[in-house]
């Protein structure tokens, strides 16, 4: 319904109303996605920021050839990788920082619990932007789907696949954690 | 760590048909493995629910650091087109007149003239292609 709306204010090159709009319906998801491929919130948000500048500047080359939604993630999704490969070059990011989202979201790790985050991160590229953006979106595989561009079957093989390896590795870590604990009190 | 056979039907077992389930919780029913293996999947589900939902951006995108894409009437979209034509058909002429071909460059000064104001529509035109201020809302 949104997106109609949009849609007509595009038409009459209504370009703040429909700017608005899409801020409304896509700020949060755009969100999802850039932080699903980039795994960094900080970098999540100025990705964010310069996606909706590139949204806007685009809008009016949108024709309307393709879905709204499908235009606007082909744009998160091209700028996300972009920001991922500065991001590489310049080597701010280190895959071994456990947990860069709980360390986003100031939490606590728990010393007797394995750092989820951490092996999250740990996954192959595809399976994590999966399995994290499949949890933001409220588990919803269309979305997930619609989001990285990727068929239905694909996107439930790699949720199937990094869950599996989730939860081999934090069982793992888990049953390691309790031992050393064991001996400590010992 | 649960048995081999059974790892990746315990990973899919929320999508298992109530017949499918059948041998699944029978096997589970005799082994702890597996059965601590899908209380572990439950768990992470939980846990990666808890980690990522209802995240949202902190910095929500200020709409006041946008500008309009394109403001112009379609008459100075025109005139920016015939400048542009005007500069290219100039610089034809010009860049052949340097190569020794047999074209006389005009040399009055209405030409030049001319020339001069249809390269600055055309810069005019550049720049004013880019974004504008937003209109009051």
């Amino acid at each position: 319904m949104m997106d109609e709306e949009i849609r007509a204010h595009l038409d009459r090159e209504r370009w703040l109303q429909a700017f608005d709009l899409v801020l409304k319906q896509y700020q949060t998801k755009v969100f999802h996605l850039a932080l699903s491929i980039l795994g960094n919130r900080e970098q999540a948000e100025d990705a964010s920021q310069e996606i909706f500048l590139r949204i806007w500047r685009a809008l009016p080359s949108y024709r309307g050839a393709s879905q709204l939604s499908t235009w606007i993630f082909s744009i998160a999704r091209n700028a996300s990788l972009t920001a991922l490969k500065r991001a590489a070059s310049k080597r701010t990011v280190s895959l071994e920082e456990p947990g860069m989202l709980a360390a986003a979201e100031k939490r606590e790790p728990d010393p007797r619990t394995p750092d989820l985050a951490a092996l999250v991160q740990q996954l192959p590229e595809k399976q994590r932007q999966v399995v994290t953006l499949f949890y933001m979106e409220e588990k919803s595989y269309e979305e997930v789907a619609r989001q990285l561009d990727l068929p239905m079957g694909t996107v439930k093989t790699h949720l199937f696949r990094a869950r599996k390896e989730l939860a081999l590795k934090w069982q793992q870590e888990k049953s390691q954690k309790e031992d050393s604990n064991a001996v400590r009190k010992i | 760590m649960p048995c081999e056979k059974f790892e990746d039907l315990l990973c899919g077992y929320s999508d298992l048909s109530a017949e499918q389930r059948q041998p699944v919780d029978a096997h589970m029913a005799a082994c702890a493995d597996c059965r601590e293996f899908l209380g572990t999947l439950s768990a992470l589900d939980r846990s990666l629910t808890t980690l990522y939902a209802g995240l949202q951006p902190a910095r929500p995108f200020n709409p006041a650091s946008i500008r309009q894409p394109s403001a112009l009437p379609e008459i100075l979209d025109f005139v920016g087109w015939a400048a542009v034509f005007a500069t290219l058909l100039f610089l034809s002429v010009v860049v052949a007149a340097r190569f020794g071909y047999t074209l006389t460059v005009p040399r009055n000064a209405v030409w030049y003239t001319t020339a001069a104001l249809m390269m600055l529509a055309l810069v005019a035109w550049v720049t004013s292609r880019r974004p504008a201020s937003p209109s009051p809302r």
